[in-house]
């Protein structure tokens, strides 16, 4: 890996974790929703650099096709939705964005201790991918568990496919695209289903706050 | 074409059964067709695939192309397996005739088409649970067989009691499922791969103690066979299910318990002495509390679900006698004992079938299968009481019906047992042959009160005397079941030495160290027999005596001598209860009988009454206790339930970052 590729490395992984630090502090939705976007350009081309294999049509075609809806389809769906459920700000459930992103900062910890012990039995890639895909998965989870609103939530999602994806794409030598395209439809899948969810859930409760939906279990 | 083949066309033919009739469940009559053609095409096609493979005593291996994670989709077929294999497709396709024809006047009813799918279903996971090579492979196929009786006991859901046998019996074949899951991931010595052959090369390698596993598919394939305590769910599903169903899962399914543990001791390699007593116990237990309880019944179905309790009892004594002497090494008691059970389990499957399917006969006729309604059936349904008197007198072991052979071959391994110089050897074989005495009088006793209230005497009920003969497909079924236990039965000195072929897979020992006591105790059957067989017919010829001399004289019907009382009704003929009363008063107190009367008293007494009822102890006082705790417990816990996503989302990730740090 020469130091040119190196370089461009470092600056998509730096940008994968600031846009996940973003998101944490971040309280409008649709910045939120941008934010998103840039992350998923990122983790789209990360692999490209990393992949050992030639460049076939098929591998080509799959990552391109990532990329789309990563960085394009699902942040469009998600400023649809916003506007259509005229949501602007999630200011958090249960502890501020300030407080998130110092959680979001103890994440970076844990992931940077998982990322070296995991990384270590696993084919060999400069040990800030590993990081970044666990600190992606945590905070994708720090991300539903702290936000209010269900659009949030799903960006969440995102973030935790994303850092899904970051992980098998090193990991798995080989091809592993098909199989994380499969985990993204199924997300994708979730999404609309989520999407749908959601237009009923504020129809119905006029908000789609998350915090108060424990009302509807049991 | 292999035997592995012909077997599996015999499954697929089954699936094919199920899925066409329940496609055609709109069209009843077309729905009827298409199960009774698949299943008897597909029981004669794999019957033919397992007597072939019996009696080449061949292995045949497949693997199947594909793969999932950790598992290799290996079939294969041994003798052990054919061997089980022979009741599954026996009894499969003669129910299936009889079912046919039972099933004829819900025939309008969409539940058809429901009931076939699942009954072919359960018959097809029965032939893959035999032929699976592989801990994923049988996992699978050993759901959908635990899963597929659970439609059939809800055959008529709207009925209460149906709805809760069929809880019963889902909360106890789960409990044992998840036995056995745990039982496949520690036989494979490093969890990589479920494939039997690696489990059964490891013995050396494997760090985990043989007796645990052991102890594992005793609860796990225990709690199929209906061990006693893990019994209770047999009375509940079994009467709940259509008749033909009952018949194949008493007959059958059960038996898959059975296979499992022969088939784990065969995968563990010489067993540990301990291994036999546990099962000699298990088997004294369950069939002497399994005959007790059935002597206390009013229930028909109810009765023989117990009686199957107590085979699967008598079964288990014989595997117990084997393991004892493979352990010690004492061939003579290991062949016998093996041989007994193995044989039992064909045997069981033969007459229990036909006492099932003969329930369902009085069923369908009279509407009810409560003892203390019937009466006098033999007059009206002569087929269906003579051969539930078969059935009776083999399932009794009552020579020379093919009951008597295996228990027969267990009472000699007990003597060879007793004859041994190992003090704990001659204790357990003693302890078989007293219980096999023991059942085998209760049993008597009880068959003498089933078939005595069902078919003999005078009608208790109306609908007792309006009773019909069934259609023929049903008689068919019975009598095909009937002849076979008469033929197995006569044939006992020619199907005795046939057991070599599955023993050696077991024992994994040389077919010429495993004959010798077979022919033998074949011997010893011959002479038996023989002397049986010239008894019948000295019976027989005094019968036709009888007849030639009645012929002369007119008959005269007479009512019976009532000690001078003229207005003699039903109602003073001995009751089920009354009959068994004497037997179920001395173990009243393991039976615990409710009972409440209204005695007679004074010279004009007022109307009295007498009800008693046998509930099942295990279950009421045993086990509906201990889930009714262990629902307490789990109530604490429910804090953690609170209907936010937020929480759940929490508790994912702090799994996720406990399971990375854990597993590093």
């Amino acid at each position: 890996m020469d130091s040119h590729t190196l370089a461009i490395l470092n600056i998509l992984l730096g940008t994968s974790m600031v846009s996940a630090l973003a998101l944490l502090g971040t309280t409008r939705l649709r910045t939120c929703a941008r934010v998103l976007a840039g992350q998923g350009l990122a983790v789209g081309l990360l692999p490209a650099l990393m992949s050992d294999e030639q460049f076939t049509i098929r591998i080509v075609v799959l990552m391109v096709g990532n990329i789309v809806l990563k960085a394009v389809v699902f942040p469009w769906l998600l400023l649809r939705v916003c506007r259509d459920v005229s949501v602007r700000r999630d200011p958090g459930a249960f502890i501020g964005t300030g407080a998130a992103v110092l959680v979001g900062v103890l994440c970076l910890g844990i992931a940077a201790w998982l990322g070296t012990m995991v990384g270590a039995s696993l084919p060999s890639h400069p040990a800030g991918v590993y990081i970044v895909a666990f600190f992606l998965i945590l905070t994708g989870l720090l991300l539903i568990i702290v936000r209010r609103r269900a659009v949030m939530q799903v960006m969440g999602y995102l973030t935790l496919e994303n850092g899904i994806y970051l992980f098998g794409s090193c990991a798995v030598i080989g091809v592993p695209f098909l199989l994380e395209f499969g985990v993204l439809l199924d997300v994708f899948a979730a999404i609309f289903v989520m999407g749908a969810a959601l237009r009923q859930i504020h129809a119905q409760f006029s908000s789609d706050d998350a915090t108060k939906l424990s009302e509807l279990s049991g | 074409m292999s035997p592995l083949t012909l077997v599996l066309i015999g499954i697929g033919l089954f699936l094919l059964a199920g899925v066409l009739s329940w496609a055609l469940r709109n069209h009843g009559a077309l729905a009827q067709a298409a199960a009774g053609v698949g299943g008897v095409a597909g029981a004669l096609i794999g019957l033919w695939g397992a007597g072939a493979a019996l009696v080449t005593r061949a292995t045949y291996d497949l693997q199947l192309p594909g793969s999932m994670p950790g598992s290799t989709l290996h079939l294969g077929l041994d003798s052990l397996s054919a061997f089980f294999l022979l009741p599954v497709f026996f009894g499969a396709g003669v129910a299936t005739l009889y079912g046919v024809s039972y099933l004829k006047h819900d025939q309008a009813k969409r539940r058809i088409g429901r009931t076939w799918f699942f009954y072919f279903l359960l018959a097809a996971s029965m032939g893959l649970v035999t032929i699976a090579r592989d801990g994923l492979v049988f996992l699978i196929a050993w759901e959908v067989m635990a899963l597929s009786p659970l439609f059939l006991v809800l055959f008529e859901h709207e009925r209460p009691d149906s709805r809760r046998a069929a809880w019963i019996y889902m909360v106890a074949s789960h409990l044992g499922a998840a036995c056995l899951l745990v039982l496949f991931l520690l036989l494979s010595p490093d969890q990589a791969s479920l494939d039997f052959s690696t489990y059964a090369t490891s013995v050396d390698a494997r760090t985990v103690s043989p007796t645990l596993l052991f102890a594992l598919a005793v609860l796990g394939f225990g709690s199929k066979a209906g061990f006693v305590p893990l019994h209770v769910w047999l009375p509940e599903a079994h009467p709940a299910a259509p008749s033909h169903a009952s018949a194949l899962m008493s007959g059958v399914m059960i038996k898959m318990g059975i296979y499992g543990i022969v088939r784990v001791l065969a995968l563990l390699g010489t067993p540990e002495e301990s291994w036999g007593w546990a099962l000699v116990a298990i088997g004294a237990s369950s069939g002497i509390l399994g005959v007790v309880f059935a002597l206390a019944q009013h229930d028909l179905k109810r009765l023989l679900a117990y009686h199957s309790v107590e085979n699967i009892g008598i079964i288990t004594l014989g595997l117990g006698l084997g393991v004892v002497g493979w352990a010690r090494g004492e061939t003579e008691l290991m062949v016998l004992g093996f041989a007994g059970g193995l044989l039992h389990v064909i045997n069981h499957s033969l007459f229990k079938s036909l006492l099932f399917l003969g329930a369902g006969s009085v069923l369908h006729s009279t509407g009810t299968l409560e003892l203390e309604k019937m009466g006098g059936l033999s007059k009206r349904m002569p087929v269906t009481a003579g051969t539930f008197l078969v059935g009776a007198a083999a399932i009794v072991g009552l020579p020379p019906l093919n009951g008597f052979i295996s228990e027969f071959l267990i009472f000699m391994a007990g003597v060879a047992g007793v004859g041994t110089q190992s003090a704990s050897v001659i204790v357990s074989a003693m302890v078989v042959v007293a219980s096999l005495g023991l059942i085998g009088g209760l049993a008597g006793a009880c068959f003498v009160k089933a078939h005595g209230t069902v078919f003999l005497g005078t009608a208790r009920s109306d609908s007792a005397a309006e009773a019909h003969e069934v259609a023929v497909g049903m008689r068919f079924g019975m009598m095909v079941f009937a002849i076979a236990c008469v033929l197995v039965g006569l044939g006992g000195c020619f199907v005795v030495p046939l057991l070599a072929a599955p023993l050696t897979v077991i024992v994994h020992q040389d077919a010429a160290l495993i004959l010798p006591p077979l022919l033998h105790a074949a011997d010893s059957l011959g002479v038996a027999l023989t002397v049986f067989a010239a008894l019948f017919v000295v019976l027989l010829a005094l019968f036709g005596v009888r007849s030639l001399l009645a012929k002369k004289q007119p008959a005269v019907e007479v009512e019976t001598w009532g000690c001078g009382y003229p207005e003699t009704t039903p109602r003073v003929q001995y009751t089920a209860s009354s009959f068994a009363h004497p037997i179920t008063r001395d173990l009243s107190s393991v039976l615990r009988t409710k009972e409440s009367s209204v005695d007679l008293e004074s010279l004009f007494p007022k109307r009295g009454h007498f009800h008693s009822h046998a509930p099942d102890f295990v279950l009421d006082l045993w086990l509906t206790p201990l889930f009714r705790r262990v629902a307490r417990l789990a109530e604490r816990v429910r804090v953690l339930q609170q209907g936010t996503v937020h929480l759940y989302v929490l508790y994912i990730a702090l799994a996720l970052v406990f399971m990375l740090m854990w597993l590093r």
